[in-house]
């Protein structure tokens, strides 16, 4: 009975190690992304062959959660570093990342492709690949009358009508938390968000949630960016969701990518950030991951022009962020849990 | 004096063999022993340890009051009692009709619904949550077939993301469970009792309050103590359905300060406080079961009768339509699920069609591999997970059963406490402990693979060990001294008579320990890597990008897993709790 | 001596046991007393369940007191027989072989061999569930006979079956004993199947042995009152011994004078209690026996073979058993009668 008892044991394992160990085999590099950027809608399936090809290399990609997650894994691993490059490092999660200090500065050669307000780490630790605004998206077959300032949100006749993100957990969701902030300074944004508290039906974990519920009715608006109703233009033929550009400026979001401090691959890891600036990587931006790609050379596809321009582009600086978003997230959470 | 002969002789019949004298006994002692303190209280120690410790390792219980005084904390605290209350409350209500019926009437199609009522011992939370999605959501099939059968704009009944909808999952999820016990309870009262009381005059509801309620509420505390701790360390439910901070509850605070703010003092700091109450809670809960089983000692049964002699009745006209609605409750939203699983939508909005893709899926992976969810990679991990878990928890169970049954020791009693304990502990605490005690570890330990085993090892073995103790018990001690007699020493005696005769128990044990290590997202949505997706969390990930049909796909393998797992269960008869 | 107790106790918080007794080669002796008189108790000790607190037992003269119970070579038969229910009957029978190590032909010879013994041939391959009360116990005997004990132990075999049953199965383990030679020793509470059964009976109360003797002994010359009143019903009369000349003791009581031949040392004046058994009174009717008394009689039952009629005496109550029915009047008044053999002295 022991015998038996150790047979199965040993085979269990043996078979297990077997089948994980085939699809880890040879890995050149190895990169850590968010999920919408590795679902079968996101960049991904389009870029990682081309380098893939490009190099005659291997790429594992995996993807750890959101924005948020990957960044904690990374952190999680830093003793022993699995990936190579991490993905999705927001000028928002910027600070936090230089913080846990898991990156390892590189300067491409080709940055001077890049436009410099959009350099937003100048210490080269996390690279731009994309930008957008955030921005309330609406639905006007069900909203006749759209704000038009994020003082408007407060207006009571919007009761129950917004859906928002949770800045713990999704980037967004700490975006639209900082905009408020940069709109309306440290000591009025609390204030903002009492009044605001009435007119959210819900706080969603993640911006698919929440955009799931958008679209299937549950409320006329919700956080998004700019570009979202350039999808439904794409895909769905219908201009019915459009965004709002608020009279005081929407927060801009820029998403960077880094080189993992420790990572074994690092020399591929530096030519992949030099693909990434590349025609190749960032034409692939705008109708898979829904931002604009930070190469100005790229041309846009005809329904980006469904995606306003903001009128003032609002930002926090890094410095500020890292020293009070613990303070900030713990002051508002003691709002919205009134 | 006055013993009598046959006490007498049962209690010191075989005296139980001091430990320790042999070689074997040390061994058999050793290995639980071992294994439980490094996966099980070496963690423990350490959240205990973080949470009330400061920076130069003093003593403090700052953390603590922190925790205790916090708003948020407070608020979350309060939010898990509430909703675990109300939630009880409703659970319990929508269940005693249904005892009612089923402890008084025998009907065709009875033994269907008693085994229905088995489905939230062995469905994981994760299920329970996807199909009550693709069920009530807002755009599920409750909705829609309402909007179109009445032609709405909007769907009528918006339960999704609101206190409403953890209440109603909770429900949904627990009813069943006050059906089955309270049943138990109901069908054991003493038909006397119920006749004296009518021939002295009582009827109606007055005989409801003031004989029959008395005798079934052990029946009821029992199951609403049950129901309390489900709902109370409830997660997957939460963390899905819940609508932001506001409904949070301790288990996905504790969650959320590990994972996303990595704020391991304020998380242990909650855990100590949220273990201290589920203890409690689950001594109350055992207590009280004790007193249920005292009650099914009792060997008189209620006559049933005929549901159809009341069929033409309001009354049973009301039974019928009960049991057809606790049914569909049951049923209706993991049916969902599996259409679900055929569907797919192009787009946000646009239209759904049927596909065989989901499944298509788990024969092939798209060739580049970047998928954000490898379908076949997360069934592989949960099948070996499930394996592991039962081939590590059968021989942990099995020998703690066999040392409290059958060795004399110390303060048995506490010892079956600390082994029991992993019950108690929340899988989201356990997690948590793993990831503290092993962080400065120079061997990476969190997002290996056997520390999710070992996890799901420790979660499911208190199930393995209970089975094993019951069946142990239940063996005749003649059996073992005839075995002596003839020559055997106790290990052989053992071998070759106690074991074959627990073998049901231990089968019964080894198909729970597989379900829950299948169904488990608390512990390794703490552990994982991104590497060793299980089913569950694959789901949840599904979920929380609004694929509901891929997700429906994997819960559908999910539950066809646990539907043949359940019907071992089922076939062995093993009774439940 | 093939079983020897030497001093043997062992105490509980409650209770306690002090027992010495032997056994020689072939012998059955036989434990009998009331519920929770020890005799289970003692039965453990000997098997090795239970570790004395002070004493020695020795089987056919190895000293086994520290030896553990499967290497003692003892047979044990229980109540509810406690076959293996996983196994069958052959299986079951070579249990204790398996666990000696004998080869599958010397097995299964001596498992045939066995079930020849106790009549149930061909019974191999049954499923032990199916058996009748009777032959799971016939069975539990084999099982416990087959690896050649030094000892055989029943611990109240019979009291689960029938009354008939209960005889039949008595007569059988008599045999079969007697065919086998083997030193057995018997546990029960029913006195009648202990003095059927045994060459000696061994009487227990409260943790010690009362009286120890063969079953003509036991019945005809208790020792204690104890003895006398749990092994078959007797009568009791307080007396005082008036003369003790030529052998005989006269004694004199409220309800008469008797001569008795015991022959024990008394003395004149002592108190005693005379004890006679029921069937060795006559009622009524001529007599020649010299112990004659009146009594009234209070109440008849019929037995079918026999009527056993309760009466007063002057101030005593009195059992008398007769063959036969008696047309039974309450109220009226005989005389009873008995012989001096019938009569029993305890002393006080």
């Amino acid at each position: 009975m022991c015998r038996k008892w150790f047979f199965l044991l040993t085979v269990v394992i043996a078979f297990f190690s077997l089948m994980t160990a085939f699809s880890a085999l040879g890995a050149d590099l190895t990169i850590y992304a968010y999920d919408s950027f590795v679902s079968e809608w996101g960049p991904a399936g389009r870029v990682i062959p081309k380098f893939e090809q490009q190099y005659g290399v291997k790429v594992e990609l995996i993807s750890a959660g959101d924005a948020g997650q990957v960044l904690n894994r990374a952190i999680l691993e830093k003793k022993r570093p699995k990936a190579d490059i991490i993905m999705g490092i927001d000028n928002n999660l910027l600070a936090k990342a230089l913080d846990a200090d898991i990156l390892a500065p590189y300067r491409p050669p080709n940055l001077k492709l890049i436009p410099d307000p959009l350099i937003f780490d100048k210490t080269h630790h996390v690279i731009p690949f994309d930008h957008g605004h955030f921005a309330i998206v609406y639905d006007s077959a069900r909203l006749q009358n759209p704000p038009k300032s994020m003082d408007d949100l407060q207006n009571p006749a919007y009761q129950g009508k917004i859906i928002l993100e949770d800045p713990r957990t999704s980037s967004p969701g700490f975006g639209f938390l900082l905009w408020t902030i940069a709109v309306y300074g440290e000591d009025g944004y609390l204030a903002f968000w009492e009044k605001l508290m009435a007119n959210v039906l819900t706080i969603t974990e993640g911006w698919d949630t929440a955009y799931g519920l958008f679209t299937s009715g549950e409320a006329p608006m919700v956080l998004s960016y700019t570009t979202s109703p350039a999808y439904h233009v794409e895909y769905e033929n219908t201009t019915r969701y459009r965004a709002i550009i608020f009279r005081e400026g929407n927060y801009q979001q820029i998403e960077g990518m880094g080189i993992v401090k420790g990572a074994k691959n690092r020399t591929l890891a530096q030519k992949f950030i030099d693909f990434m600036l590349t025609e190749g990587f960032q034409v692939e931006i705008p109708l898979t991951n829904w931002m604009f790609p930070v190469n100005p050379a790229v041309k846009l596809p005809e329904s980006f022009k469904y995606a306003p321009e903001p009128e003032k582009s609002l930002s926090l600086d890094t410095r500020v962020i890292q020293k009070n978003q613990d303070r900030w997230i713990n002051d508002w959470l003691r709002i919205v849990v009134k | 004096m006055k013993q009598s002969e046959q006490s007498g002789g049962k209690a010191r019949g075989i005296e139980r063999h001091t430990m320790g004298a042999s070689g074997r006994d040390t061994l058999l002692f050793l290995f639980p022993l071992l294994f439980l303190s490094i996966f099980f209280y070496f963690p423990l120690v350490s959240i205990l340890n973080e949470g009330l410790t400061d920076e130069s390792r003093r003593f403090t219980l700052n953390h603590v009051a922190a925790v205790l005084t916090d708003r948020y904390s407070i608020r979350v605290i309060l939010f898990t009692v509430e909703q675990a209350l109300i939630s009880t409350a409703a659970s319990v209500l929508l269940g005693l009709p249904g005892a009612y019926i089923l402890a008084r009437y025998d009907f065709r199609g009875k033994s269907i619904i008693r085994a229905v009522t088995t489905v939230p011992f062995v469905l994981p939370s994760i299920i329970v949550v996807l199909g009550f999605v693709i069920f009530f959501g807002n755009n599920g099939m409750l909705n829609r077939s309402l909007m179109a059968t009445f032609n709405l704009e909007e769907p009528p009944l918006k339960v999704l993301y609101s206190m409403r909808a953890i209440i109603l999952a909770h429900t949904f999820y627990n009813f069943p469970i006050c059906i089955r016990l309270v049943s138990a309870v109901w069908s054991r009262v003493n038909p006397n009792l119920e006749k004296a009381a009518t021939s002295l005059g009582a009827r109606g509801m007055r005989l409801f309050w003031h004989v029959l309620l008395p005798q079934i509420m052990p029946g009821i505390l029992a199951a609403a103590a049950l129901i309390f701790i489900f709902c109370f360390t409830s997660f997957a439910v939460i963390l899905v359905l819940g609508g932001g901070p506001k409904f949070t509850t301790i288990e996905v605070a504790i969650y959320r300060y590990a994972k996303v703010s990595l704020d391991l003092k304020a998380g242990s700091a909650l855990a100590i406080v949220e273990s201290f109450l589920s203890v409690f809670f689950m001594y109350a809960y055992i207590r009280l079961q004790k007193q249920v089983s005292f009650a099914e000692e009792i060997q008189l049964r209620y006559e049933k009768k005929k549901l159809v002699t009341i069929l033409r009745s309001p009354k049973g006209a009301l039974a019928v339509f009960y049991l057809f609605v606790t049914f569909m409750l049951i049923i209706a939203p993991m049916l969902a699920a599996v259409s679900y699983s055929f569907l797919k939508r192009s787009g946000w909005a646009g239209r759904t069609t049927f596909t065989l893709e989901w499944y298509r899926r788990f024969i092939s992976e798209l060739s580049s591999g970047a998928l954000a969810v490898s379908y076949r990679a997360a069934v592989r991990n949960s099948l070996f997970f499930g394996a592991l878990t039962v081939l590590l928890s059968l021989p942990l169970g099995t020998t703690i059963a066999y040392i409290t049954t059958r060795k004399q020791l110390p303060a048995r009693g506490l010892i079956e406490a600390f082994a029991m304990l992993p019950l108690g502990i929340s899988s989201i605490i356990l997690g948590l402990g793993y990831i503290k005690a092993y962080q400065s570890l120079p061997v990476d330990i969190t997002g290996s693979w056997y520390a999710i085993a070992f996890a799901h090892t420790v979660i499911a073995y208190p199930f393995v060990l209970r089975a094993a103790t019951s069946v142990f018990r239940k063996i005749n001690p003649r059996l073992i001294q005839a075995a002596l007699s003839l020559g055997a020493t106790p290990w052989r005696a053992f071998w070759r008579v106690e074991l074959p005769l627990i073998k049901s128990g231990l089968i019964a044990g080894a198909t729970f320990a597989f379900a829950i290590s299948v169904g488990e997202i608390n512990a390794t949505l703490m552990l994982y890597n991104p590497q060793f997706t299980t089913i569950p969390i694959a789901i949840y990930r599904l979920i929380s990008s609004y694929n509901f049909f891929a997700a429906a796909a994997l819960g559908t393998v999910l539950m066809a897993i646990c539907f043949a797992v359940f019907l071992l269960i089922d076939k062995i008869g093993f009774e439940v709790s | 001596m093939s079983l020897i107790l030497d001093k043997i106790t062992k105490v509980y918080p409650d209770f306690f046991i002090d027992v010495s007794l032997s056994a020689e080669k072939g012998e059955i002796i036989t434990l009998l007393g009331p519920s929770g008189c020890g005799k289970t108790t003692t039965l453990h000790i000997i098997v090795g369940f239970i570790p004395p607190d002070t004493g020695r037992i020795s089987l056919n003269g190895r000293d086994v007191t520290a030896l553990p119970p499967f290497a003692r070579k003892v047979g044990l038969v229980f109540q509810e027989y406690a076959l293996f229910p996983n196994m069958n009957v052959f299986k079951n029978i070579a249990f204790g072989l398996r666990m000696q190590g004998w080869s599958r032909r010397d097995t299964e010879a001596r498992v045939r061999g066995l079930l020849e013994l106790i009549r149930l041939p061909r019974y191999e391959a049954r499923n032990v569930s199916e058996l009748s009360g009777g032959e799971q116990q016939r069975i539990a005997l084999a099982r416990a006979l087959a690896p050649n004990p030094d000892l055989l132990l029943l611990d109240e075999p019979l009291s689960a079956l029938d009354a008939k049953l209960r005889n039949q199965l008595r007569s059988e383990i008599r045999r079969i004993q007697r065919e086998l030679e083997l030193t057995t020793v018997y546990v029960t509470h029913d006195q009648e199947e202990a003095l059927a059964i045994s060459d000696r009976v061994v009487v227990m109360k409260d943790g010690r042995v009362e009286q120890a003797g063969s079953s003509y002994e036991i019945y005809n010359r208790p020792k204690t009152r104890f003895v006398a009143q749990f092994v078959g019903i007797t009568n009791m009369l307080p007396a005082r011994v008036s003369s003790t000349r030529g052998g005989y003791t006269r004694l004199s009581s409220p309800e008469g004078t008797f001569l008795t031949n015991y022959h024990g040392s008394l003395e004149k004046g002592q108190k005693v209690t005379l004890l006679v058994r029921p069937e060795k009174c006559l009622i009524g009717g001529e007599t020649t026996n010299e112990n004659r008394v009146m009594g009234r009689i209070t109440g008849c039952e019929y037995l079918g073979d026999s009527t056993i009629i309760s009466l007063t005496l002057k101030q005593n109550p009195f059992t008398v058993k007769i063959f036969g029915p008696l047309t039974c009047k309450v109220g009226e008044e005989v005389r009873i009668s008995f012989s001096p053999e019938a009569c029993w002295i305890l002393r006080d």
